[in-house]
């Protein structure tokens, strides 16, 4: 046998001699592969079921809604340059009744194509069937409705549309591209037992809302290679005249914005996780491997004598690295798989696709090989530089003896009442500065994960709190028909149970400054408003300025405004002015872009005169059910909207998938400190076996022994923990701004507790890891020790 | 001298240890390796014993037995009135710890502890100790107290383990080859500290050597042979350590 293969054969006897630490190391490997297969497989999963459905089904690229034009316009869209595809179609937003159900519920109603099969858009039939162009009463029902409600072919409900109450049969349930998210205006969280869409012929919803000939709904696809913002100029500028709220393009769009925030969420975990493994797996690696080169110099000088070459040999303690790595990577394959199914399973609750399949593609585990197998060779290199220092002569020779110096704390005059042992663990400690320097690093980021994930439980009941308790502190919102001028307050106020009534107006603008320009809506707030608040960063309310535009921080940043500047304010309404505002405070708001200012300053700027097209009320919840009943039968009253609901339906899906989620990370995060703590304790266990049964020898019981061990480790702990947390605020910041976007911007709100509980996962999961190896104390051969030196 | 090859009595003294068909087989079946073979000694307070003999004859595992390092395969062992064949693993952690002070060939210091360190760790364990620095001026070495092992010398560091094994005042203490690896001026350092203890503070002492000389300042010889008490010498005039050389 050629020594090589001897020392093969060694290597394979040291594998599973430290099978412990090698299963730990190769677990932390399998942390972040499992992460990165399982959120990019994730990612590219439903991107590609997104992109295939939206291929399939013809999914307009620009959208735009508008009050009323003639079917002869469409011809204009058609011939702008780049324009594929035009569809036109009729929308409104309605009150809908189902029987028994005393709630107020809301729709979508839309106008189907004249054939599905060449449609923008187009459906996707589920169960059922298409309407009869001739019956007025047959809708086609979206799926989320139907699934929430128990509906289906021949299911009958009502809608509340232009007044008169229509009693609809439902001949089919159906999905749309525009609607894999379906979520309600206004909303912040989907609620499909409330919010429903539905399709009607074109010819019947025309019809009953008195729209023959005529859209109000519009949505266009692109030749390939068109210019969208010259198209959207375009379409703006055909339809302003008929009151177009401002053409977008699919970045806007509801449902699309969504799944693209969901995309950005999983892209950020794909990035910030996994690196952070992959640093504590070559720290583990190399720790190991040095400890192996102190242990084997007499191998390597062996070699070396014989003529083998520094890279041969270092190749040996590669190879040890890359087989850890194989074994993590395979273990990371599988739950990467297993966890990427699940969270597709989550996702179909939310996301609704004809079909959704979860895949792994070969070239994300190429991609997660390659990452895993580089990291822990890089950690196994810098490690065998200190065996191709070593010559065969000095291999050959016994390690100089260890010398130890006081501690730089002792030198200092600190710890001067230390006990005996307690002088051993520091000087151990400092003796190897950069080891207990990974331990530390190590266990420290395992803080800094955990606290930086769970803090999400944190930061997200503040984004909720602060929307729900001070920027929208309505039980209910009650939304007009058309705008009405203030008097209608007295009318509300009269309503039962309405213990207070604030008007509010909104209204559509595109907000300019210099080349920036965003899409918005206003909110018209009353000076005084009990109903909703404004803070500016430091948490203070503001009043409202009588001129003037209120931006959350997000929306000026974009627009690169300051408090003092002008912004341009198109109105895409009503007269649609163009006029210049001036910003006079910058918010902290994180739901949306709200922009606030005075009702009576936004009435002045569109030119309206005194109306408002909602009221937010405080409501006695003893007579809710009078209320939504007596709203019903007021005319000029549209809908309700139950805010109060709203926030109990977010804080249970937090609950519930957050909750989830914590158990995740909770368990990655102790699979790092543990792996850290259990790879520490055993290489000191290796380190100071001749040590410990000396004490033992001596008369020093097991438990006394043991506490040097465990000391060792609680010292690099308690060390690590402030560490910790400091990477874990660092984290947290980075994750939040990771994860904003337009529709959500996560404030931090880590809590104090989140520190607490998440320190005390990680010394737990040090504290099993040290009883792990403590037990190997009982083994401690006290006469072998007697023998030799080591 | 006395020779008796069933029951190795030693005269004068009350027996600290009484060992009784003492046994200790490693391994199984044909490859087993008899290290004692029934060996019957009494060992009295106070005396200062030499344990003679050839290479793989069982000293060492004799003395770890003795010294509640080890557990025989047969046969009894009492210290005064405990039996330790019938002591619990923490009993016999006690046990070294009150009542024995060990010395090894190789010195066994903890490499991190400086010299009073290394000896204070002893002194904390037992009620009245001497202190470090007073055991360390017994072997000669109260001005190297701060330094550490890898500071010291291989004597050095030997008297840092003689001081180390008696400043807890032990009722017995254990030698094994303490002069090993030590050139002969340094050894004698060595042994009249050892002296100096089994003297001053009536410790009984066992001194396994391979170095003949070595047994003229013992009261009590012991020659062992292939697991076997072979036989007892008794010297009727025990010499001074400084007058041993080799
Ligand atoms: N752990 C062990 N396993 C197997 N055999 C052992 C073990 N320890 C000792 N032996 C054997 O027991 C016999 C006695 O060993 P011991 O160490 O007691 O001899 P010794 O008299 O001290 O020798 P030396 O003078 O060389 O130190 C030897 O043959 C030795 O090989
Ligand atoms: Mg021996």
């Amino acid at each position: 046998m050629s020594p090589l293969a001897a020392i093969d054969l060694k290597l394979a006897r040291d594998m599973w001699h430290r099978r412990g630490q090698v299963l730990a190391i190769a677990l932390v490997i399998a942390s972040a592969v499992a992460t990165l297969v399982m959120a990019l497989s994730a990612l590219r999963s439903l991107s590609d079921a997104r992109e295939a459905y939206y291929d399939r089904q013809r999914f307009a690229q620009v959208f735009v809604s508008l009050k009323r034009a003639p079917e002869s316009a469409a011809a204009r869209l058609r011939d702008i340059p780049g324009v594929a595809q035009v569809e036109t179609r009729v929308a409104r937003f309605v009150t809908i009744e189902i029987e028994g159900n005393a709630e107020p519920l809301r729709g979508l109603a839309l106008s189907l194509s004249e054939s599905n099969d060449t449609a923008l858009n187009a459906l996707v039939l589920r169960s059922g069937r298409f309407p009869d162009p001739d019956r007025a009463s047959e809708v086609l029902l979206h799926e989320s409705f139907a699934a929430a409600n128990g509906f289906g072919p021949g299911s009958t409900f009502a809608a509340v549309m232009n007044g008169r109450k229509q009693r609809l049969v439902v001949t089919g349930v159906a999905l749309s591209p525009e609607h894999i998210y379906v979520i309600g205006p206004g909303d912040i969280v989907p609620d499909n037992r409330r919010y429903g869409v539905f399709w009607m012929h074109r010819k019947q919803l025309a019809a009953i809302l008195n729209y023959e000939g005529a859209f109000n709904d519009m949505s266009l696809r692109l030749l390939r290679g068109a210019n969208t913002a010259t198209v959207v100029a375009a379409v703006d500028h055909i339809l302003g005249p008929y009151g177009a709220a401002g053409a977008f393009d699919r970045k806007e769009q509801s449902s699309h914005a969504f799944l693209d925030s969901e995309f950005g969420q999983l892209s950020a975990m794909a990035s910030v996780i996994p690196p952070i493994f992959l640093i504590v797996s070559a720290f583990l690696l190399y720790t190991v491997i040095s400890r192996q080169i102190e242990t084997q110099r007499h191998e390597i000088g062996l070699l070396k004598a014989f003529g083998y070459s520094d890279s041969t040999v270092a190749w040996h303690f590669v190879k040890f690295a890359l087989t850890i790595s194989v074994i993590g990577l395979v273990i990371g394959w599988l739950a990467g798989a297993w966890l990427g199914y699940q969270i597709t399973e989550l996702y179909r609750e939310y996301f609704r696709f004809p079909a959704l399949a979860f895949a792994v593609a070969p070239d994300i585990l190429f991609t997660s090989a390659g990452v895993a197998l580089t990291v822990s060779c890089g950690g196994a290199l810098i490690a065998t530089r200190q065996a191709m220092r070593l010559t065969p002569a000095v291999a050959m020779s016994p390690p100089s003896p260890a010398t130890y110096r006081p501690s730089f704390m002792e030198r200092v005059g600190l710890l001067r009442d230390l006990s005996t042992t307690g002088y051993m663990i520091v000087r151990h400690v400092t003796r190897f500065p950069m080891r207990s320097g990974m331990t530390v690093t190590g266990i420290a980021l395992s803080l800094g994960l955990l606290i930086a994930t769970v803090q999400f439980m944190d930061s997200v009941t503040l984004m909720i709190d602060s929307f729900f308790f001070r920027a929208q502190r309505q039980d209910v919102t009650l939304r007009f028909v058309e705008p009405r001028a203030d008097a209608v307050r007295g009318e509300i106020e009269r309503l039962p149970g309405v213990l207070r009534a604030e008007l509010r107006r909104t209204v559509g603008v595109k907000l300019t400054h210099g080349p920036r320009s965003k899409r918005v809506a206003i909110l018209g707030i009353d000076p005084g408003s009990e109903l909703s608040q404004q803070v500016d960063a430091d948490g203070r309310t503001i009043d409202l300025p009588p001129t003037g535009l209120l931006l959350t921080r997000r929306l000026a940043e974009y627009l690169g405004v300051t408090p003092g500047d002008d912004v341009e304010v198109a109105v895409l309404e009503g007269r649609r002015a163009r006029t210049k505002a001036q910003v006079t405070r910058v918010i902290d708001e994180y739901v949306g872009l709200a922009v606030y200012m005075q009702r009576a300053a936004l009435n002045r700027l569109t030119g309206d005169g005194e109306v408002a097209d909602s009221a937010w009320l405080k409501i006695d919840a003893a007579h809710d059910a009078a209320l939504f009943a007596e709203v019903k039968q007021t005319p000029g009253l549209f809908t309700i909207q139950l805010q109060r609901r709203a926030y109990q339906m977010f804080r249970a899906l937090l609950d519930q998938n957050m909750m989830t989620m914590v158990w995740f990370y909770v368990g990655f995060a102790s699979v790092i400190a543990f792996g850290v703590a259990y790879n520490a304790s055993r290489i000191t266990l290796s380190e100071r076996a001749h040590e410990l049964a000396t004490l033992r020898v001596l008369g020093y019981h097991k438990r006394e022994v043991a506490l040097i061990l465990v000391g060792e480790l609680a010292l690099l702990t308690f060390i690590a923990l402030p560490i910790g947390c400091v990477l874990g605020y660092g984290m947290a910041s980075l994750m939040m701004e990771l994860f904003e976007t337009d529709l959500y911007q996560i404030p931090l709100g880590l809590a104090p507790a989140t520190y607490g509980w998440s320190a005390l996962v990680i010394i737990a999961a040090t504290a099993v890891s040290a009883a792990v190896v403590v037990r190997r104390i009982q083994t401690l051969d006290l006469v072998r020790v007697l023998k030799g030196r080591d | 001298m006395s020779n008796d090859p069933t029951t190795h009595m030693m005269p004068a003294g009350a027996p600290a240890f009484r060992a009784r068909g003492l046994t200790k087989v490693y391994g199984m079946g044909e490859g087993a390796v008899h290290a004692l073979r029934g060996v019957d000694i009494d060992l009295h307070e106070g005396d200062f014993i030499v344990l003679l003999g050839p290479s793989g004859s069982g000293k060492s595992t004799l003395l770890n037995i003795v010294g509640g390092l080890d557990r025989p395969t047969a046969g009894t062992l009492h210290y005064r009135d405990t039996e330790l064949t019938a002591s619990s693993d923490r009993d016999l952690t006690a046990f070294r710890r009150q009542h024995v002070g060990f010395i090894f060939q190789f010195y066994n210091l903890i490499p991190s502890l400086t010299a009073r360190e290394n000896v204070a760790l002893v002194t904390e364990l037992v009620e009245k100790p001497m202190a470090p620095d007073e055991a360390l001026r017994l072997v000669g070495l109260g001005d190297r107290m701060n330094h550490f092992p890898a500071q010291l010398s291989g004597g050095e560091q030997q008297r840092v383990a003689v001081a180390r094994a008696v400043a807890k005042r032990p009722e017995v203490l254990l030698c094994d080859e303490p002069t090993g690896a030590l050139d002969s001026a340094t050894g004698v350092r060595v042994l009249e500290a050892l002296a100096d203890v089994n003297r001053t503070l009536g410790t009984t002492t066992v001194v396994i050597t391979h170095n003949a000389t070595i047994a003229g300042m013992a009261d009590h010889v012991v020659h062992f042979g292939d697991g076997r008490v072979v036989s007892i010498e008794t010297n009727t005039t025990k010499r001074r350590p400084s007058e041993l050389t080799w």
